[in-house]
Formats: C-alpha cells, structure tokens, sequence
C-alpha cells in the first residue's frame, strides 16, 4: 500500500514538474501553477523585494465534492 | 507540458512506476480518493505523506471549500529550477522598469487570494512574516495546522534567516490556532493568509528590514544604441548611370542614321540642282561609249543617206514649215543649258525619251549650235514642243524620221 502510494506521490511530482494538471473525477484537479517573479513592496519600511518565481501545486474541488460537503 | 492529465492516464503512470496492471492502479486510484473524498465531506483533515493536506474551511457565504497544502518534499520538487534563487531586498536606485517588471503587474499578480482581508497591504506585508515564520516550526498551532517549514515553496529562506530565528520568535505572536494553514512564500500572488495577525506582520517587517541584502543589485541596464544602418547600393546607381548613357549613346546613333536616309531620299526635293549636276557629272565616265555609240550609229546612217537623200531633203523642207505652225500653236518653250556631260543628245533623251530625237532640238536652235559635233558648254538651247516636230516617243516611224535627219545633219557637218 506504502508502495502504491509512494507511485501516486511520485507521478503527481513528475506530473507537476512538467506544469501539468490531474483532473480526478469526482474528486478535482490538482494543478500547476507557475507565479513570475515580483516586487513586493512594504510600506512600513518602505522597502522593496524581489521575489523570485516560484511553481507551487494547487487544487481545485470538483463541484460534485463541494456539494457533498455543503449538503454535510 | 501544460496538459491536462485525465483519470486513466493517470492510473497508466501509476502502474508503469509500481510496476502493477492499469486495472489495478486505477482500482487503487479511484478507493483512494473515494476515501479521500469521504473524509473530506465528514469534515476530517487529510494528511497524506509525500503528497499534501487537505483541510476544510468554511468561507465567509457559508460554502466549504478544501484548502491543499503540498507536503514539503513535493514542493521542493516542484519548485526545483526556481531553488537557487532568493528573495533580494532593492536598493532605491533600481527602479522598476529597469527590472522590466512594473508596480501595477507586480500588485495585480497578487490576486488570487482565498483570504477574506480585501486589504493588500497586508497580504504583502504578510508574505514577509512568512519568509520569518517559514524558518522555526510553531508549537503552538494545532496538530491539525501543518509545520510552517512544510510550506516552504521558496528556495532556502533557512539558509537566510537562519541566524535569527530566535529574535523573531520572541518578537511574533503564535498565529491562530483555528488557522488550518499557512501559506507558503512562493503563494505571494495566491491565496495568503488572511487570518495572521497585523503585529506579527509588522515585527516580521521590522526583522526583514534589518536583514541586508544577500545578493548584489543588479546593474543598471542600458540599452544599446544601434548605429543606424546607411543604406548604400553603389552598385545600382552606377549600373543605372550606365545603362542610361548606353541607351543615350544608341539613341543619337539611331536618330542619325534615320536621319541621314531621310536627307538622302528627300534630297531631290531640298537640292534639285545638286541632282542633276550629279547625273550630269556622272554621265562623264560614259560619254566616250555614247559618242562611239552614236558615231557607230552615224556611220550606219551615212550609208544610207545617200540613198535617201533625196528624201531627206524634202522631209527637211517640210519641217522647218512644221515647226512654224507648232510654234504659232503652242508659245511652250523650254529651255535647258548645255553642260559638261550634257549634251544636245542628253537633252533629247530628257524631254522626249530618246536620244534620237536630238535632230530636233538641233533644228529649234540651229542658229546657236551650229557644228552639233562641236558644242559648248553654257549655250542655252531652247527645248521644243513634241507636236512642233511631230515627235512620238517610243514611235518607231518617229525614230526612223529622227534619225533620218540626223544622218542629215551630220552629212553637213563631218567630223
């Protein structure tokens, strides 16, 4: 089961690595998101950072779970 | 890349990296987000290793949503390329468009935010708490909260602030503790933490203010000024400067041969003179072969005027009667002037079409000629009327009688 679940990890890293999306019927999408690079500015210092770009995974309910979990 | 992996691909890759059949990769696949999905709806918080959290929070209209936190490992993989970079505080001189990156993009990517602060300002001030909060774990939030080094999605913040972990410690409030989840750095632009709390913002500030830069500034771009390219075909210009004194060259050539075949074509009309003072000279090569000729032609008359003699004579009688009544009847009178080359002979030729008929032009100016064998150039001779001597050119009785009183003249005058 260890193993199975290791292999899920693993595709969803290779899978994320190349900026693509799993859509899981019924479940959601898990994606990939790429944020640019960015000034951040502080007032209370006034100074400025920048930020560099990053690649998180992010995900999106189905609205079949989102009505399930609203009806609960 | 940027494609969209549906349900059986996914089982697919599943089994070719555990090494077990499609079907039952995509048995597994579907159980496990079933129970996943079960959970979820039940209200539990879903821990899974090497792949994230999932946790349920209730929004502000009621409506639950999932919120997902990927495990560390997984985002550390993901934002492998971006790992060696770091967050670089700027200097006042580097300005914005020199980064090419303006202020309105850079306010506007910070969007996509779950939270339910409307305020930006805080998101990004909240985004310096957490590159200070990402380094020391919190005891204090919940078991249900992931570690605040989980969310770690920007590269190595430790390696930074690891110096002064503990000044920030002291100095933050522990978060909420009914707060499910932290964003990472990398969230800037996302979904940040609206629930963290504005004096632990504003220290996280203070601490980041005191923190140098780690990497240089980059160096001013200056764009390069292109020398502005001339234009130059040399070659063109001299081919087409050629090509027109070529043609110019052939156009002259050409207008001067037409126009020199027309002078010579309509010189008769321009020089009349000149024409004829040219057949006249001419004439010249060929006048011994005419006297030959009309002597040969005299010779052959000498014998028979002997014979008819007589008859000649009476002939002669009766054309100087002839010649009176053409001059009563027709006044025309031409005149032409004997020339070198151009003879009595010459003329009959001209005016009657036949030299024969010379006898008669003899006869109209018998007083100024003379010897016909001797005649001078510049004598003007009168040309007389065809009718006047019965002259018919081309008429072989006509010639007979020309040449009749030629024999006759010439027997006056021997040579």
């Amino acid at each position: 089961m260890a193993t199975l679940v290791e292999g899920l990890c693993k595709v969803f890293k290779e899978c994320g690595a190349d900026l693509d999306s799993i859509a899981i019927p019924g479940f959601g999408t898990f994606k990939s998101v790429k944020s640019d690079e960015a000034i951040v500015y502080d007032e209370v210092n006034g100074k400025r950072t920048l930020v560099p770009p990053a690649i998180r995974m992010e995900f999106a309910p189905s609205i079949v779970l989102r009505k399930k979990m609203t009806k609960q | 890349m940027n494609q969209k992996i549906p349900f059986h691909q996914l089982s697919a890759r599943i089994a070719s990296a555990t090494g077990i059949s499609e079907d039952s990769a995509e048995i597994f696949a579907k159980n496990f987000f079933d129970i996943l999905s079960e959970e979820l709806i039940k209200g539990e918080t879903v821990k899974i290793k090497g792949l994230g959290e999932f946790a349920l929070y209730e929004e502000e209209n009621g409506e639950k949503d999932i919120r997902f936190t990927p495990d560390k490992d997984l985002a550390e993989t993901l934002n492998a390329p971006f790992a060696m970079f770091e967050p670089v505080t700027l200097n006042d001189e580097v300005t914005e468009s020199m980064l090419s990156i303006e202020k309105d993009q850079t306010e506007s990517s910070l969007p996509e935010t779950e939270n339910h602060e409307p305020e930006a300002k805080v998101e990004e001030t909240i985004i310096c708490e957490n590159i200070a909060t990402t380094i020391e774990p919190q005891p204090e939030t919940s078991t249900e909260a992931i570690q605040p080094e989980e969310h770690l999605a920007s590269p190595d913040p430790k390696a930074e602030i690891a110096p002064e972990p503990e000044t920030i410690l002291t100095d933050e409030k522990p978060v909420q503790p009914k707060e499910a989840i932290k964003p990472p750095v990398a969230t800037i632009s996302a979904e940040a933490t609206a629930t963290t709390a504005e004096p632990s913002v504003k220290t996280a500030n203070s601490n980041l203010a005191e923190r140098q830069p780690v990497r240089p500034v980059a160096p001013k771009i200056i764009p390069l000024e292109e020398d502005p390219e001339e234009y130059v075909s040399p070659a063109k210009g001299q081919q087409s400067e050629g090509n027109f004194w070529w043609g110019l060259i052939i156009g002259l050539i050409i207008g001067l041969a037409i126009g020199a075949c027309g002078v010579y074509l309509a010189i008769d009309h321009l020089f009349p003179n000149s024409r004829q003072q040219a057949e006249a000279i001419t004439p010249e090569e060929s006048t011994p072969m005419q006297t030959e000729e009309t002597a040969g032609e005299i010779a052959m008359l000498s014998d028979s005027v002997t014979s008819d003699a007589e008859v000649a004579q009476a002939e002669a009688e009766q054309i100087p009667s002839q010649p009176a009544v053409a001059e009563n009847s027709s006044p025309k009178v031409r005149k032409d002037t004997v020339k070198r080359g151009y003879l009595i002979h010459d003329m009959a030729k001209k005016f009657f079409g036949s030299k024969d008929y010379w006898v008669y032009i003899y006869e109209e100016n018998k007083s100024k000629i003379g010897n016909p064998n001797n005649m001078q150039p510049g004598v003007v001779l009168d040309i007389p009327d065809a009718e006047k001597y019965g002259i018919v050119p081309g008429n072989a009785e006509s010639l007979k009688k020309a040449r009749q009183k030629a024999g006759e003249i010439l027997a006056r005058y021997p040579r």
